[in-house]
């Protein structure tokens, strides 16, 4: 009994060692306090903690998280900025202080935050919407900052790429929008044309003109675009290189049909005569003509450089030159267009009969010039009209009114029966028939409902 | 050549053609609407164009109203829009086909009516329209040249009109591609120009002009589009201040719902969505409190002062859909109350308005069942028990709920625009008290109705609203987030709720629960500097779910209940909106103008007003004045159907008599005596009266009546500038008891 009763202190003191030790802890508290619905309770009990020193990670997330629950986010903040400082590397407090900061409207912490998580957990998305913020709140030197540092590294995009260009390029850093929009150049699909055309702008103003060359050609190639090809050579001529614009116009002109006539056209407009004449010239002698409307358009752009003679120094050579008899004759047959009939005369001796039989029209019209009207008579007669081109139409009706008026109106005539006959002959059949008072086909001509817009294009 | 030289002949005839003077008040009515032109090839409908999203707030505000035109549609007369302030288009990209237009706005410019063009013109400049294009915009005073600048570094600008340009967003450093534009007359005042870099030849070009013929403002540089990062964008024009110029908007009373008896109106409603969800706000509460119940003891109840307005959606408390007696006394016990204003949220909550557009049941039923998921363990148990004869059998078409995935809440049954409106009307009526009628209908969903729903509105004889979701605050920094008074669909209209509610702020409801706080910002930026909106407090029912939610809506309610607001109820505001599209303004005389047709319109706005103040000598039918943020606020007396508005020259207060400046309570039946006054008033909370031009140090006795008996007296006096301040301590409720009771307040100069 005495052993029991000397016992009992020693039972009562562990009891009261596991009483304690049976006590809920102040986290198991506050735990319990939340299961009960108890949130208020159990977020003062958390405050409590904190303010007397504890920085434990799950006490300081608890309370902002209860704090964000009741709606009071500025506390929040505060818990969750402890939270930070205590766990720097986590990423989640500082996606949900981003949105806090920016509902609370402290937009520049919110973007302070961002820019701590993006430096901490990089992503192409983070990265996105830093550089959103700082171009929709005018953050010029933030953004241009953020996307040097960016640029070679997996989290910028290609629009990152393209607006690092365009704001370097527009403060005159070229060197960095090269950088970039080379970079852009060699990942982004082909078929993007704007930044690559800032590019190529800014590889001019750096002179590095061959390689702007290279680009250019490799990029038209892919747009099959006539206008920015066009842009690229006057840009060269623009820069004082000549030659490249040359070479470039050249180059693209199996791809686009006429390009030299157009790269010429528009250098003349733009005052680059001397590229515009050596481009000519160098049609002329390596490609030359190969129908009458070429030809014109070569004399055409001569008369526009002032250079009146070259079209007959052009004919001259290529008379002279073995199998371009035909070119030569074209040529001569858009002088006689562009400077009269008369003009071409003294030439008719370069053509050989063959020649002049292989292109009656133009044999046609020398002759008239010449006043053999029979001569002339005799080429006309053998003009097969259904395959002459469209624009030597109008020559064959303007030849066959003075020639054979009769002869044309009946093939006219026949054409029309058969439904064979063109828009443009078919308003020629209306007036032929209306100058003999042929009342009836006229009207009947006319009435065609393609011919009635024959007639309409026609004047 | 001919051809072009004709053209600029032209050109040149137009420009110096004489332009009729003020084309918006020619024959004797101050001209509101304009022509809205969108492409539906690019922007779907009405409410997904840029005009509509954007622009026809700020046009709101300055009192115009859009009357929108699908441009791919034949055009009308240019004749017929001889009425109209303008004509307006905000093109992305030209037209398929932009030569029927060009011919058509050409004659509509050469006829005198203003055209503002914002982003593309309709046709490409450097293609083959630009004849006919600088035809139409020649007659603005503006030419296209062939030249486009698309690489743009190098470009300098010449001409920045700073009260115009940079109005949110400024102008971005890196120059967004442009047409060279010049000035083809005088009168065209450019307000952004820049010089394009050397390679382009140093070419000068008019990015933002207006002239008395309309305005321009190219693409890219009128609006800074919307970052896909972030979907927001902000204005770099500033659209007020250009829409006033482009339309030469004078100095006119403009029709404002803003405010009422010289005070920013205050609402608040609640769609009914989450009525029979469990709260969680206090789990110390008996088990299974719902939601509607939590909102009707901790955000009604308790605020008898600020009015209300419940709409019950039908399914909550149909029994054949699942609503319990539970549900439906909580919806007596609610509408019983004096403040709140019956209302319904449809009846079986579509989504997607436009599904039921052209309703299709077989549809409907194939959507819910891919969207079934496949029957487990208890579906093949119930079907057990039902072939045992205990219960019945799972079908597809036994569902009862759907969420936003498909097109309603409530399936059971084929959708019936007749059950939806007009039943769910009569529904939430028969659980009000006797004689309180259902006033408002609620849109639910993506608060899209189509034009029958908005008529069956109109038929059953309730205003509608919801739509909008106005924010501008951190979130979205932009006037432009802020949505017009409403929509036009067809021939009928929906009118936006005037903020947003709780679901835009919290992800859905997903997250951020007390989101809505932000909702402060709104208010305060829609305030000042100009006052855009009035105060909505808009939440739904399940808002009472969570405490974070329930909070944030109390905090609201306990700041209405500080500020200087005028309560109105919901159908009052719709009313109000309708009227704004009805009031006809005509001018009588300098300075004097007549307000017609303006249904339930209470106030008229002079915007630049400081030295114009109200001549009640000359008025008629007007309360008074109060001055916001460099703006005249008039009060009209909703009792006098074409009241008369004049002003004088003048900073102070107005001449004439008393003038009521604000009050909470709403007046009507104003009489001046020579020495006092009488009106009739009704209001929600205490009636505080402010009035000036009275006898300064006068005294006045004051003397409310209800029902023909005195309810308050009081001596008050004016204080040394004429001004008298009372305060009626009565919580009149009696809009909804019964309309004949409204008090009638004597003020009567003491001998």
């Amino acid at each position: 009994m005495r052993a029991v009763m000397r016992c009992l202190p020693v039972v009562g003191v562990g009891a009261l060692v596991m009483g304690f030790l049976a006590l809920p802890g102040s986290e198991e508290r506050i735990t319990m306090l939340l299961r009960d619905g108890k949130t208020l309770e159990a977020r003062n009990a958390l405050e409590s903690l904190y303010r007397a020193g504890d920085r434990r990670p799950q006490i300081l997330l608890q309370v902002a998280n209860l704090d964000h629950e009741a709606g009071k986010l500025t506390n929040s903040i505060r818990y969750l900025e402890a939270y930070t400082s205590v766990r720097p590397d986590d990423p989640i407090p500082l996606q949900r202080l981003v949105e806090f900061y920016r509902v609370t409207g402290q937009l520049d912490q919110s973007i302070a935050t961002l820019e701590r998580l993006f430096a901490i957990s990089p992503s192409p998305e983070i990265a996105d919407k830093l550089l959103g913020f700082y171009q929709l709140h005018g953050r010029l030197d933030a953004e241009e900052h953020l996307l040097r540092t960016l640029i070679n590294t997996p989290y910028l995009k290609s629009e990152g790429l393209v607006r690092l260009g365009a704001i370097a390029a527009n403060k005159e850093d070229f060197h960095t929008a090269s950088t970039a929009l080379a970079l852009l150049d060699s990942q982004a699909d082909i078929q993007m044309q704007s930044p690559r055309i800032t590019l190529f702008h800014v590889l001019i103003e750096q002179r590095r003109y061959s390689e702007a060359f290279e680009k250019a050609l490799n990029w038209t190639k892919a747009w099959k675009d006539r206008d920015c090809a066009l842009d690229f050579v006057l840009t060269f001529a623009r820069a004082g290189q000549g030659d490249l614009a040359r070479d470039f116009a050249k180059l693209h002109d199996a791809a686009f049909r006429d390009f030299t006539f157009s790269a010429v056209d528009s250098l003349i407009a733009t005052g680059f005569r001397n590229p515009a004449r050596k481009l000519l010239a160098d049609w002329i002698s390596e490609s030359g003509p190969k129908t009458g409307r070429e030809a014109r358009r070569f004399v055409e752009l001569s008369s526009q450089l002032g250079d009146v003679g070259t079209p007959y120094r052009a004919m001259f050579a290529l008379a002279k030159a073995s199998g371009k008899e035909r070119q030569a004759m074209l040529v001569a047959e858009a002088i006689a267009d562009g400077h009269g009939s008369a003009s071409a005369f003294p030439f008719r001796t370069l053509f050989s009969q063959r020649t002049l039989r292989q292109h009656p029209l133009f044999a046609a019209k020398l002759a008239l010039a010449d006043g053999n009207v029979p001569l002339a008579r005799q080429y006309f007669a053998t003009v097969d009209y259904s395959r002459l081109a469209r624009d030597d139409r109008h020559t064959w009706i303007a030849l066959g009114n003075k020639l054979d008026p009769n002869g044309i109106y009946r093939t006219l005539i026949y054409a029309w029966r058969v439904a064979a006959l063109a828009p443009e002959f078919r308003v020629a059949l209306a007036d032929i028939a209306s100058a003999r008072g042929d009342w009836r086909t006229h009207d009947a001509a006319l009435r065609a409902k393609s011919g009635k817009d024959a007639y309409g294009s026609s004047r | 050549m001919r051809r072009i030289a004709f053209g600029i002949l032209s050109v040149l005839l137009w420009t110096l053609a004489a332009w009729p003077i003020d084309p918006a008040r020619a024959d004797g009515v101050v001209r509101r609407e304009i022509l809205a032109l969108y492409d539906s090839d690019h922007e779907s409908d009405v409410a997904n164009s840029r005009l509509h999203r954007f622009a026809e707030m700020p046009l709101n505000h300055l009192g115009y109203h859009l009357l929108y035109h699908d441009v791919n549609e034949p055009l009308p007369e240019p004749k017929s829009l001889m009425g109209y302030a303008g004509v307006m288009s905000w093109f992305a990209d030209p037209l398929k086909n932009p030569f029927p237009f060009l011919g058509w706005a050409s004659k509509v410019v050469r006829q005198g009516t203003k055209f503002v063009i914002l982003g593309e013109t309709g046709a490409d400049p450097t293609g083959t329209a630009r004849v006919a294009l600088n035809m139409f915009v020649g007659s603005i005073g503006l030419g296209f040249t062939s030249g486009y600048v698309s690489t743009t570094f190098g470009t300098r600008v010449l001409v920045k009109d700073a009260s115009m340009i940079g109005f949110e967003h400024d102008l971005d450093p890196t120059f967004p591609s442009y047409p060279i534009t010049e000035i083809v007359a005088r009168d065209v005042q450019p307000l952004l120009s820049v010089q394009a870099p050397r390679r382009d030849r140093d070419r000068r070009s008019i990015l933002v002009a207006t002239s008395p013929r309309g305005g321009y403002a190219a693409f890219g540089y009128e609006f800074f589009p919307e970052l896909q990062s972030l979907e927001l964008g902000q204005w770099i024009i500033n659209p007020f201040e250009f829409f006033r110029r482009a339309f030469g908007s004078g100095f006119a009373p403009i029709p404002d719902v803003t405010t009422v008896s010289g005070r920013r109106i205050y609402f608040s409603h609640v769609d009914g969505d989450g009525w029979n969800n469990v709260t969680t706000v206090d789990r110390e509460l008996p088990r299974g409190v719902l939601s509607a119940e939590m909102m009707l003891d901790e955000l009604i109840a308790p605020f008898p002062d600020l009015p209300v307005t419940v709409a019950l959606i039908g399914g909550d408390v149909d029994p054949r859909l699942g609503g319990s007696p539970e549900a439906r006394n909580i919806a007596r016990r609610i509408f019983a109350l004096p403040q709140v204003e019956v209302g319904s949220h449809t009846y079986t909550h579509p989504f997607n308005w436009e599904f039921f557009a052209s309703y299709n049941r077989n549809r409907e039923i194939a959507l819910v069942k891919e969207n079934t998921p496949e029957p487990g363990l208890a579906n093949y148990l119930q079907n057990f028990r039902a072939v045992l004869g205990f219960g019945h059998r799972h079908r597809a078409g036994d569902y009862v709920a759907g969420s936003a995935d498909l097109p309603r809440a409530f399936m059971r049954d084929p959708f019936v625009l007749e059950q939806e409106i007009a039943g769910s009307l009569a529904l939430a009526e028969s659980l009000a008290p006797h004689g309180k009628r259902t006033m408002v209908l609620q849109w639910s969903g993506n608060t899209r109705p189509f034009e029958d729903a908005i008529k069956a509105t109109r038929a059953s004889g309730v205003l509608n609203i919801n739509g909008g979701d106005s924010r501008f605050d951190s979130s979205y920094p932009s006037v432009a987030y802020v949505p017009p008074i409403g929509r036009a669909v067809g021939r009928e209209r929906q009118i936006y709720a005037v903020n947003s509610n709780e679901n835009t702020y919290t992800n859905g409801w997903t997250s951020n629960f007390a989101g809505q706080q932000q909702l402060s910002q709104t208010l305060d930026n829609t305030e000042l500097p100009r006052r855009l909106k009035g105060m909505n407090v808009y939440y739904h029912v399940y808002s009472a779910e969570r405490r974070a939610s329930l909070d944030v809506v109390k905090s609201f309610l306990m700041t209405a209940r500080s500020s200087s607001i005028a309560p109105i109820t919901t159908s009052h505001y719709a009313a109000m909106a309708n009227g704004f599209f009805s009031t006809q303004i005509a001018p009588l005389e300098p300075q004097v103008w007549s307000i017609a047709n303006r249904g339930a319109l209470e106030t008229v706005r002079f915007d630049d007003a400081e030295e114009h103040t109200l001549d009640l000598g000359r008025s008629h039918g007007v309360l008074g004045q109060n001055r916001h943020a460099g703006s005249l606020y008039v009060a009209l007396d909703p009792d006098v159907l074409d009241p008369i508005v004049a002003l004088n020259a003048g900073k102070g207060g107005p001449t004439g008599g008393a003038s009521l400046a604000e009050s909470r309570w709403r007046l009507r039946e104003l009489a001046r005596g020579d020495c006092g006054f009488r009106y009739r008033t009704h209001g929600f909370g205490p009636g505080e009266f402010v009035w000036e031009g009275l006898t300064p140090g006068a005294g006045y006795q004051i003397t409310a009546e209800r029902a023909e008996r005195e309810t308050w007296t009081a001596k008050v006096e004016a204080d040394d500038e004429g001004k008298l301040e009372y305060t009626l301590p009565i919580k009149d409720m009696s809009r909804f008891v019964n309309t004949n009771e409204l008090t009638t307040v004597r003020v009567e100069c003491v001998p």
